[in-house]
């Protein structure tokens, strides 16, 4: 083995050892995010991403249309005969709108629950969600986007996944989303994090 | 079936793996465990068979002990098992591609290096790999999270059980390996010299 090989052979397997750890320090920000849910969240808490205008109809066939200047939001992306999951959401709305009301926040619409469910979700079945979380439509409404496209992308801009579980239902990333006074997505939470949903809204 | 044909005929046979991976496509995606335990391998064995067995001449200063080929086959498979990425390899073209280039790359690298490596490396890359396998594997099982929005929790335990009997499996294999060698050789539980392969250096 003659010293110029050895030499040769340090410097590519140096260089091959460096890059492949560049590539994946920056792959896993700093070995913080190995999955694309952490990345999403990290990505956001970074940098506050601007969202697109869609059109949104609640269970009283209402149009609005999202995001609402000024007015900081929270959103969750449910599906209304989801047995798991969504429920908690519900539940974690239910328990942000009466902090809302005990904090004194103006009576406005900040809670946005969102179905991606456009074959199952006609209004009745949004109006059926909202009354079983004991939804106060002053502050939260239950809609479903207005086109297939509108849905597309509002899912694209959340960084929503929805795949097929197998059992007629869907698994999707989970998340209390918090939308600022500019319209931007401002910071992804656990449904766990109450407080801080609270705080973001101004409540 | 090379007696007599020049090596490219060998090689050509790459493409056939690499157009099952890219032509079954969605079949193997739709699953977590066909996606890393026949897409993978099928882009692996494309990029080995490809490449052929021999490292081209003016490569061997540069991959001594093939020491610089099994670095990149490394830091790319490590690079690749990265959940995030998995994720974006099936919803993002541009991912898809690196992976069509990244994963049979890995497998040129393997073909080109592993016959040159020192035995006592083979012996270490080969625990280190069921290690790592196993660990994985049983990670996945244990982790109460979903680590791939792509992909079911179920689909994650299947990965990490395969993973898991995997390891095992090719550990016993291993060790039957090492232990049926005939008695004058050395073997990792019977060490004749040292370091065998380097003692000629």
């Amino acid at each position: 083995m003659s010293p110029s090989g050895r030499g040769r052979t340090a410097l590519a397997t140096a260089v091959v050892l460096l890059a492949g750890a560049g590539a994946f320090l920056a792959e896993t920000e700093g070995l913080r995010a190995f999955t694309s849910e952490t990345a999403r969240r990290l990505a956001v808490a970074r940098s506050p991403r601007p969202l697109p205008t869609v059109v949104l109809r609640d269970d009283r066939g209402e149009r609005l249309t999202f995001p609402i200047p000024g007015r900081p939001m929270l959103v969750e992306f449910v599906y209304t005969s989801c047995p798991t999951l969504c429920v908690t959401l519900g539940a974690t709305f239910t328990r942000i709108q009466d902090r809302l009301a005990e904090a004194g926040a103006p009576p406005v619409l900040q809670l946005l629950s969102v179905s991606f469910d456009p074959a199952r979700d006609d209004a009745p079945a949004l109006r059926a969600y909202a009354e079983a979380h004991g939804a106060d439509p002053t502050r939260w409404r239950v809609v479903l986007p207005e086109s297939e496209a509108d849905l597309r992308t509002l899912l694209e801009a959340f960084g929503i996944v929805v795949i097929p579980d197998g059992e007629g239902g869907f698994v999707h990333n989970a998340a209390l989303h918090l939308v600022d006074r500019g319209g931007r997505l401002a910071a992804i939470l656990d449904p766990d994090e109450i407080e801080r949903a609270v705080e973001g809204l101004g409540g | 079936m090379r007696n007599g044909h020049s090596p490219t005929d060998g090689r050509a046979l790459g493409v056939i793996p690499l157009l099952l991976a890219l032509l079954a496509r969605e079949r193997l995606e739709a699953r977590l465990l066909t996606h890393l335990f026949v897409q993978f391998p099928l882009l692996l064995a494309a990029g080995a068979l490809l490449a052929g067995p021999r490292l081209p001449a003016r490569l061997v200063p540069w991959n001594r002990g093939g020491a610089a080929g099994l670095a990149l086959a490394a830091v790319i498979l490590a690079f690749w098992m990265l959940p995030r990425v998995v994720d974006a390899s099936v919803g993002d073209g541009r991912w898809a591609f690196a992976k069509f280039v990244a994963l049979p790359v890995a497998g040129a690298a393997l073909a080109w290096s592993l016959p040159l490596a020192p035995w006592l490396a083979r012996q270490f890359l080969a625990l280190q790999t069921m290690a790592m396998a196993g660990a994985t594997g049983w990670l996945y099982l244990a982790l109460p999270e979903r680590l791939c929005l792509r992909y079911l929790r179920s689909e994650q335990d299947e990965l990490g059980a395969a993973l898991v009997i995997a390891a095992v499996a090719s550990f016993f294999f291993w060790l039957g390996q090492v232990l049926r060698a005939p008695a004058g050789e050395p073997t990792i539980l019977r060490p004749g010299r040292p370091f065998p392969a380097e003692a000629s250096a």
